[in-house]
């Protein structure tokens, strides 16, 4: 106990809690800008934290990580584009409730849902750490397969009106994934001639484009007037305080969806290889499959983003367990920090816990105390955005969101081919969303289908060596894959259940 | 005019399903074992849609006729922006895109608004730029022009 009230005295030094006012809003702004990850924004980050004790470098790279998710909510929500690919789903919902006039209510619904996030997040990297490591380890290619196929699942979740056009929009997006090189064996494929593809389909320039450049060009049909007119026509577009009141009420309204959304992003970050861009999907599904009134989601419950916004903040903590308790980098994060334990003559791993254990909880409680300066920052820098968006003139708007997208997904990369790709699949994503084709399941498939791919591959590979001649045996003996495969078939079957459960009820 | 959505979208899944499948070259087992699945799998979903389409129908309203002027030509000065860049450099071709747009969406074009306009479009640009390279040291494309 000595060591965590320790750890609370170094954190909440006056230096550290200043460099986190100042790095938070910066955090925001990287998070809030398309293509600009919270991963780039870390790593920007990292080279300064060398000239800085420990215990203060860490500290801002929690305060950094946290404000740079949180951002990412922020276009999601006002004009249907997520910041970061955490805040995918945050935009089913959140968007919706903007169209509604609802934006500042769902800003305010996200930072009480942040908080929540944030802290259970924060308890379970404390109190957790090693045994949930441990059961993360366990998993190999074979879960790793039955895992996206789990994920696949909630397809029928985010398909909108026709089942049939979300799953063929989904295996649209595992295709896409497919394209450059082959993760097991190296083969080249599917770049039409086009070398910058060898690298593959960058994930933000196929997210800039399925969500956010459709909703440019609608807004440009209508460009009299600013956006907050021409989005909220037919609303009352509700006040500060009337909106915390209700943001608070929205977040807390199911305490169920609460912690069931932080176990889900934390566990899914835990996992190497997976995060927030898979969490706040599977969080997403889950709070529709619970509801009672599931056909509300998509249309501006704010359940929905209290799901998301819960889950994504809660992977944030999930991602650093393997990293600390063992030494494995799960997520690319954890990889720029991994850099800079090391430079900082920290060996990530049990000796982290033993020889460095001051730092490694001062560390780990810092969490706590960014995720509540994010949330509290974060309410006036939402208000602050959504005033400048909403007062901005359409014919400003327009060329300006154009221009962020532009820089954002050429940003990722460096690579001009990537804004190409990412205007195509804007008119691509516009013509699709007209033949009634939802987004979520085409980048649902992208985000996967490297996961899928890779382990059904590599499972192979390992079923043959074992069992020459029955490679395929190996994906359904496995106990955690038995349990996933379960868990797959309910959540796929779920939705015809539920459906047949209604029509009865009727 | 009304389209048949699971018709037309089904084509567009069998089309992509053809790109994909005329591009697989000579890879290994293990580069093309995910892959080939899947473009079976867009095939049969395609094909599945078009027989949806005759057999239960789902109609949308014609997207053709919802882009008016003003939709189109931001359509079309976003391409412009984007294959110019490469040409023309990222500033040039930026600052004359958002110009042009603004331009183009403006309910009143005078000379206050243009000047006001090209105003809004070099700050704009040269804001991200000066960011983004000094600072940020992510560099644009120069094109022949700067």
């Amino acid at each position: 106990m000595g060591i965590f009230l320790d750890a609370f005295i170094n954190v909440l030094a006056f230096k550290n809690l200043a460099a986190m006012t100042l790095l938070i809003p910066l955090g925001m702004m990287a998070g809030a800008l398309p293509g600009f990850t919270a991963t780039m924004a870390v790593a920007i980050l990292v080279p300064f934290t060398f000239a800085m004790d420990p215990v203060m470098g860490l500290i801002c790279v929690s305060a950094v990580y946290c404000s740079a998710i949180y951002g990412g909510a922020f276009p999601a929500i006002l004009i249907n584009t997520p910041g970061t690919p955490s805040s995918i789903a945050t935009c089913f919902d959140g968007y919706p409730m903007t169209l509604q006039g609802r934006a500042q209510e769902a800003l305010f619904t996200i930072a009480f849902a942040s908080l929540v996030g944030g802290f259970i997040g924060t308890i379970g990297l404390i109190a957790f750490s090693l045994p949930l490591a441990k059961i993360a380890l366990k998993f190999g290619p074979p879960e790793y397969f039955w895992v996206s196929i789990f994920g696949l699942t909630i397809i029928a979740g985010l398909s909108g009106d026709s089942l049939l056009k979300g799953v063929a929009g989904g295996i649209l997006g595992l295709l896409i994934s497919t394209i450059g090189i082959a993760p097991v064996g190296g083969d080249v494929r599917f770049t039409f001639g086009i070398s910058s593809f060898q690298g593959g389909v960058e994930l933000i320039s196929v997210l800039i484009g399925f969500f956010c450049i459709p909703e440019v060009f609608k807004m440009a049909r209508n460009p009299v007037g600013s956006y907050l007119k021409n989005t909220s026509v037919g609303s009352t577009v509700e006040g500060y305080k009337e909106a915390i009141f209700k943001g608070f009420r929205n977040a807390f309204a199911d305490v169920v969806n609460l912690i069931r959304s932080s176990i889900i992003g934390l566990f899914v970050g835990i996992l190497p290889g997976a995060g927030g861009n898979i969490s706040n999907l599977i969080a997403y599904n889950e709070v529709k499959r619970a509801s009672k009134n599931p056909e509300s989601f998509g249309k501006g419950n704010p359940q929905g983003i209290v799901a998301t916004e819960t889950a994504d903040k809660a992977t944030i903590m999930g991602s650093f367990v393997p990293l600390l308790t063992l030494g494995v980098p799960g997520s690319p994060v954890a990889a720029v920090v991994y850099g800079a334990l090391m430079i900082q003559g920290l060996n990530p791993g049990p000796e982290l816990f033993t020889k460095h254990a001051e730092i490694t909880y001062t560390f780990m409680t810092s969490f706590f105390v960014a995720t509540a300066l994010t949330v509290l920052i974060g309410m006036f820098a939402g208000v602050l955005f959504y005033q400048i968006i909403m007062r901005l003139p359409i014919r400003v708007l327009v060329p300006g969101i154009l221009l962020l997208t532009i820089v954002g997904s050429y940003a990722v990369r460096n690579n001009f081919m990537d804004v190409i790709f990412m205007l195509g699949s804007g008119y691509l994503g516009y013509v699709l969303g007209k033949l009634g084709f939802s987004p979520g399941p085409v980048v649902l498939g992208l985000v996967l289908g490297p996961i899928a791919e890779k382990g059904l591959v590599q499972g192979y590979l390992m079923g043959n060596s074992i069992s020459p001649g029955m490679p395929w045996i190996i994906f359904f003996t496995r106990p955690i894959s038995i349990v996933l495969i379960v868990i797959s078939l309910i959540s796929a079957l779920w939705p015809f259940y539920s459906a047949r459960r209604r029509r009865r009820a009727a | 005019m009304m389209l048949n959505s699971d018709l037309y979208g089904g084509l567009v899944m069998l089309v992509f399903a053809a790109m994909f499948w005329f591009h697989i070259g000579d890879f290994t087992k293990f580069g093309l074992m995910f892959p080939k699945v899947i473009i079976v799998l867009l095939a049969v979903t395609g094909i599945a849609l078009i027989v949806k389409s005759k057999i239960k129908p789902q109609y949308v309203e014609s997207f053709i006729k919802e882009i008016n002027k003003y939709m189109a030509a931001t359509m079309l000065w976003s391409l412009i922006w984007v294959v110019s860049a490469n040409y023309v450099g990222f500033f040039v071709a930026s600052t004359i895109s958002m110009w042009a747009i603004q331009w183009t969406l403006s309910d009143e074009r005078n000379l206050k608004t243009t000047i006001l306009s090209l105003a809004v479009a070099i700050g704009s640009v040269f804001v991200i730029y000066y960011v983004f390279t000094q600072y940020l040291y992510i560099f644009f494309p120069q094109g022949f022009l700067f």
